[in-house]
């Protein structure tokens, strides 16, 4: 199933995300295969797990093509957790143009087109920015909502907001607010505050 | 003293409507904050083209342009963002390859300070503050979130101790400072509430400060 120089990443905490061995771009065959048998098998879970994976390699590599994986994996789980979406006429067309482009990716990306692979990725994602004529405003939002998901991932994983924003498109304010929210800064506590603050005071007096 | 603001700080106090405590510590201390051209770049032109922070561009541009907020660009900048940049996609290594972990507005915060001899960074990221003040910290904080080792370079982050004598402020203790002087004596006996309101609401805006030193600031 795995071609030469392959090999599985490491199924430590669940990961299930095909690292080429001594290749620098992971939207190869094998990922795309994965990421449409997640999708047609509505595994939401192992989406937004694909999703993390993604954009942790996309900061690793520094590859962004791999942001568009993440991106496309973590709008379709949300896509999929929505009963009024899925159970809507406009779901299957979409549904089938997913697969369909991402099977083009994969069928581009087996002889090393990775450009045409790139490209029907984005072609997928397009798809569902456009679903949101069809099913409202809240949908529209997805697409943003996975970017940021990714950047926050990176930021998460060591990236500085400049540089997490940098490889998403995600804005700074709001990757900021979104950091914000949660219990990321918790972890990052440095200098003890009095004497930031002392050192701070002094320099103001000078 | 020069203070060299970084777009993440700028970006807590404008959503957080404090961007005036700049001010007021500029008037009221000898505070003098300044920017780069491409923190300038990020909280103006990219913003602007973004229409919910139009306002928060405007703002921003507004301070500019009234000199509370001067955009320095000290000859060999970008020669010594490109180094500083260059040392610290280099510092952390996973898998043998480095981490690209700054980008370059942050890269030239730090190149900025290194030329000037500004004193202080004001920023709000947590990645910039943690390369200065602990980035041995910073590896084992990124290993457990990898679960795998982050090793560090030491002849990389060997650029990074130019800036031991940096101070790092965070939009936090800028507020708490520009209250100690009386930012909020308009507020009259809320001031002590505005005060805690504020750096909560800083917090929630993007400042990497963690509840624990929330509650401690409370006890200060």
């Amino acid at each position: 199933m795995h071609g030469e120089g392959f090999q599985a990443a490491a199924l430590t905490q669940g990961r299930r995300f095909f690292i080429p061995r001594g290749v620098n771009a992971c939207v190869n065959a094998e990922n795309l295969r994965a990421l449409r048998v997640l999708f047609e098998k509505r595994d939401i879970p192992g989406l937004k797990g694909y999703a993390g994976n993604a954009a942790r390699e996309a900061f690793v590599r520094a590859d962004s093509s791999l942001v568009d994986l993440s991106i496309l994996a973590y709008s379709l789980a949300k896509l999929a957790e929505k009963p009024h979406i899925i159970n809507s006429p406009a779901w299957k067309p979409l549904a089938d143009l997913v697969s369909k482009k991402l099977q083009g990716a994969e069928e581009h990306a087996a002889k090393g087109e990775k450009e045409k692979a790139r490209a029907r990725v984005q072609q997928a994602l397009n798809a569902i920015d456009s679903l949101s004529m069809d099913l409202g405003r809240f949908v529209s939002g997805i697409v943003e909502k996975a970017r940021l998901r990714a950047a926050a991932q990176m930021y998460a994983h060591g990236a500085s907001l400049g540089a997490a924003c940098a490889f998403t498109g995600a804005s700074k304010q709001d990757l900021a607010s979104y950091v914000g929210e949660t219990k990321m800064p918790e972890k990052y506590e440095s200098v003890p505050l009095a004497r930031r603050l002392d050192s701070a005071r002094r320099l103001l007096e000078e | 003293m020069k203070i060299i603001c970084d777009s993440s700080a700028l970006v807590s106090l404008s959503a957080s409507c404090l961007l005036d405590s700049l001010e007021f510590l500029e008037n009221n201390s000898k505070a003098r904050f300044a920017i780069t051209s491409a923190v300038e770049g990020e909280i103006v032109s990219r913003s602007e083209r973004i229409e919910k922070y139009r306002f928060s561009s405007v703002r921003l541009k507004n301070l500019i342009r009234r000199g509370v907020l001067p955009v320095e660009e000290p000859r060999g900048l970008r020669k010594e963002t490109q180094k500083i940049m260059q040392a610290a996609n280099a510092a952390y290594l996973l898998r043998g390859r480095g981490l690209p972990i700054l980008h370059e507005g942050e890269a030239e915060c730090l190149a900025c300070i290194s030329l000037t001899g500004a004193k202080a960074i004001l920023v709000d990221e947590k990645t910039t503050r943690l390369l200065l003040e602990d980035p041995r910290g910073m590896a084992r904080t990124m290993s457990a979130e990898y679960g795998e080792k982050v090793v560090l370079n030491q002849s990389a982050l060997a650029k990074f101790s130019a800036f031991k004598a940096t101070t790092v402020l965070r939009s936090t203790e800028t507020l708490k400072l520009a209250a100690e002087l009386g930012f909020f004596k308009d507020y009259g006996y809320l001031d002590g509430d505005a005060l805690s309101a504020g750096l909560h609401a800083l917090r929630r805006a993007g400042c990497s400060i963690s509840h624990r030193e929330l509650d401690e600031y409370e006890n200060l």
